[in-house]
């Protein structure tokens, strides 16, 4: 039975397993450190991905170190708040919060500007892409459709009039 | 009774057969006719890049190791678990060091000076192809409608061969219909199996996305999310990090530890190596290769046979051979290989693509042959003027010249064009719009499949002439540097595109000559036989 489920799980397998998902566990060791470890899920290493810790008020990089081969590091722990990202690469980034110092984070000063609200985006600032070929193909695509439209109708009258003087 | 029991046996297997066909046709035409490009895809990558227009050399001959001093000097490059691809490998001619968290150097082998990689921003054109083929533009959509309908093609396929079995075509008809009937069953007679293994792999590859994470799911009694969590462990070997020494030891000439494979196990073609603890006493390389005496089980994604050496000493630590895996690993390996074709030469290429265009061809003329049975319905009323048709025939013969726009335009944008290949892109999809505004303009389909075709050749032919001029290798320059895989492309798209312009040649102009068109070729036949 084991031997056929596995045999089904096989088959079922996708093409994805070429880019299997990063795994993040952060483990405190209670004392003052905490120990990251990055691996593929399917067990494989993920030594060469980049280690950051960042601060979460001001996104400021407190630590920032690639994974050895043993796909572990131990980092001492920040005193103010933040999170640890793990950057495999597009798509394969993985974000988790950091965990406090034994006698917990200290009360970060927010600056004004930072405290500013961030504009609020409104319906004229959209944009159909960010660049123009796009925005352009699909105008063009659009004329292209209602014109298809239009010539279908009027290739369809043009028969059935002929139809019609028969 | 028996007998009208399996008549209406026999009908509703054939309308089956009909209704399904005429759904999944056109998108599997599609799917085919860019895993035709897919199958040449070593060959167009080297082809688009102005960075591959390099002389590539032995293997056994090039100074890896002063490309990787180089590579390291930059602070920021992963120092553990570094790959080299060696030149040949997916036909690329450059060395490429890389790791899985960083973007890929490459380096002129016999020069040693750094390329100047294009970027997916740049160039694009080999991998967009491979995605049509698989319907990735429309993300999960394209994939999922792409997978069903490989799923479909296997009912269409089961059904179609029952049919031949039931009916026995005696395939002697003299009318158009019993033609392209007499294709459509003749080649699938021939092609079915690989056709058949080819979409079943596929089907695996689609469809496995939304039937891997349930079953997982339920076979981890809930801890695995993903299928690599199940069976990765035992796909892929675990790699243990070796134990770093700290003490800077001198490593070997790459080249001098590739000849010690080699004799190692001379069955293997190298294709990477992978460097752990490098410049410490304790490194070691691990060489990866192709058997190519024993395909369909090694050289893809789950088993690479490998040499593993010690890096300042050359000992043989480690011979791993095709057969050291265990039976799911060569199941695995056998389904993605099927599709993959790894490491296969370019003229078992040339025959899966040819076998796959026939396929194509059979699919084309069972919707002609479906088409041609309901414009029968009107003969002499009206001109038969369907959306179907149109749609068809926009589908199947006006991504030709589509597609050989995206060839044309791969060396007539300049490179330096800022989102070069989004506009290329948005060109493809607008020309391929454009054949079906073309196809509803014209009334006569026949008469706009031959512009097609005809349009579709010259394209094929212009695009080499382009890359000859903007590439700055004529002809006979990739003749004298030796650039044969680029001239290759060059040949194929000319002998394509004069095919294209032969065919749109002898093609019927209208439905009154195409209804003699094939009965008078058989006609001629008949008489030489006499």
């Amino acid at each position: 039975m084991k031997k056929i489920s596995s045999l089904l799980l096989i088959l079922l397998t996708p093409i994805f397993l070429f880019s299997h998902s990063l795994v993040l566990s952060v483990m405190d060791n209670e004392d003052g450190t905490i120990t990251a470890q990055g691996v593929f899920n399917t067990g494989q290493s993920a030594a060469g991905a980049l280690l950051v810790l960042e601060a979460l008020h001001n996104k400021e990089i407190l630590f920032e170190k690639r994974l050895p081969a043993s796909n572990e590091l131990t980092i001492d722990i920040p005193k103010i708040p933040y999170q640890i990202v793990l950057d495999g690469g597009e798509g394969h980034t993985v974000i988790k919060d950091g965990i406090a110092p034994p006698d917990g984070f200290k009360e970060v000063k927010v600056s004004e500007k930072s405290k500013e609200k961030p504009k609020k985006r409104s319906r004229t600032d959209a944009t159909i892409a960010t660049s123009n070929a796009v925005t352009i193909s699909i105008l063009i695509a659009f004329i292209l459709l209602l014109a298809t439209i239009f010539i279908s109708i009027k290739n369809t009258n043009k028969l059935l009039l002929e139809l019609k003087n028969k | 009774m028996q007998e009208s029991k399996s008549k209406l046996f026999k009908q509703r297997l054939f309308r089956i057969h009909i209704a399904a066909g005429v759904i999944f046709s056109i998108i599997m035409y599609i799917a085919i006719f860019f895993g035709i490009f897919a199958i040449l895809l070593p060959y167009i990558k080297t082809w688009e890049k102005p960075s591959r227009h390099i002389q590539t050399t032995d293997i056994f001959n090039i100074d890896y190791n002063y490309m990787i001093n180089k590579v390291l000097e930059d602070e920021s490059f992963p120092k553990d678990d570094i790959l080299i691809n060696l030149p040949g490998r997916m036909n690329d001619p450059a060395v490429i060091i890389t790791n899985p968290f960083v973007k890929p150097i490459a380096f002129n082998p016999t020069t040693k000076e750094r390329l100047e990689d294009e970027t997916k921003e740049k160039s694009h054109l080999a991998d967009f192809l491979n995605e049509l083929h698989y319907g990735q533009p429309l993300k999960l959509i394209g994939r999922l409608s792409f997978g069903f309908v490989a799923v479909g093609t296997l009912v269409l396929t089961i059904t179609g061969l029952i049919l031949i079995y039931l009916f026995k075509f005696a395939n002697k008809g003299k009318n158009q219909q019993a033609v392209f009937s007499k294709i459509h069953v003749k080649v699938f007679t021939w092609a079915f199996l690989p056709f058949l293994l080819i979409t079943l792999s596929g089907a695996v590859m689609n469809v496995g996305l939304i039937s891997s994470g349930p079953i997982s799911k339920i076979v981890s009694k809930g801890q695995a999310k993903a299928i690599d969590e199940v069976v990765g462990k035992v796909l892929f070997e675990e790699n243990k990090p070796i134990k770093k020494l700290n003490e800077p030891t001198k490593m070997l000439e790459l080249k001098e530890l590739l000849k010690k494979a080699s004799k190692v196990n001379p069955d293997l073609t190298f294709k990477q190596i992978r460097l752990k603890n490098w410049n410490d006493k304790s490194s070691q390389v691990e060489i990866v290769g192709y058997n190519p005496y024993k395909p369909f089980l090694n050289g893809g994604i789950f088993n690479r046979p490998t040499v593993t050496l010690n890096a300042q000493s050359g000992k043989l630590i480690k011979n791993q051979k095709v057969m050291d895996k265990v039976w799911p690993v060569f199941v695995a390996e056998g389904l993605f290989f099927l599709h993959f074709l790894f490491g296969i030469d370019i003229f078992s290429r040339i025959i899966v693509a040819i076998i796959m265009a026939l396929c194509a061809i059979a699919i084309g003329f069972a919707m002609m042959l479906y088409l041609e049975k309901k414009a029968k319905k009107y003969d002499k009323k009206i001109t038969f003027y369907h959306w179907l048709g149109k749609f068809t025939l926009a589908s199947m013969i006006g991504v030709i010249p589509a597609t050989g726009v995206l060839f044309l335009l791969q060396w007539l944008l300049p490179f330096s064009l800022e989102h070069r290949v989004l506009w290329q892109q948005g060109i493809f999809y607008n020309v391929w719009l454009f054949t079906l505004f073309w196809s509803f303009f014209r009334i006569n389909s026949y008469q706009a499949s031959k512009e097609f075709l005809y349009s579709g050749g010259l394209i094929f032919i212009l695009s080499a002439f382009i890359h000859s001029i903007n590439s700055g290798f004529s002809f006979f320059e990739l003749i004298s540097f030796n650039l044969k895989n680029i001239l290759a492309v060059d040949i194929s798209l000319i002998l394509f595109g004069a095919i294209l312009i032969y065919i749109a040649k002898k093609l019927p102009s209208n439905r009154s000559e195409a209804k003699s068109f094939w009965i008078l070729n058989k006609k001629v036949k008949y008489e030489k036989n006499i």
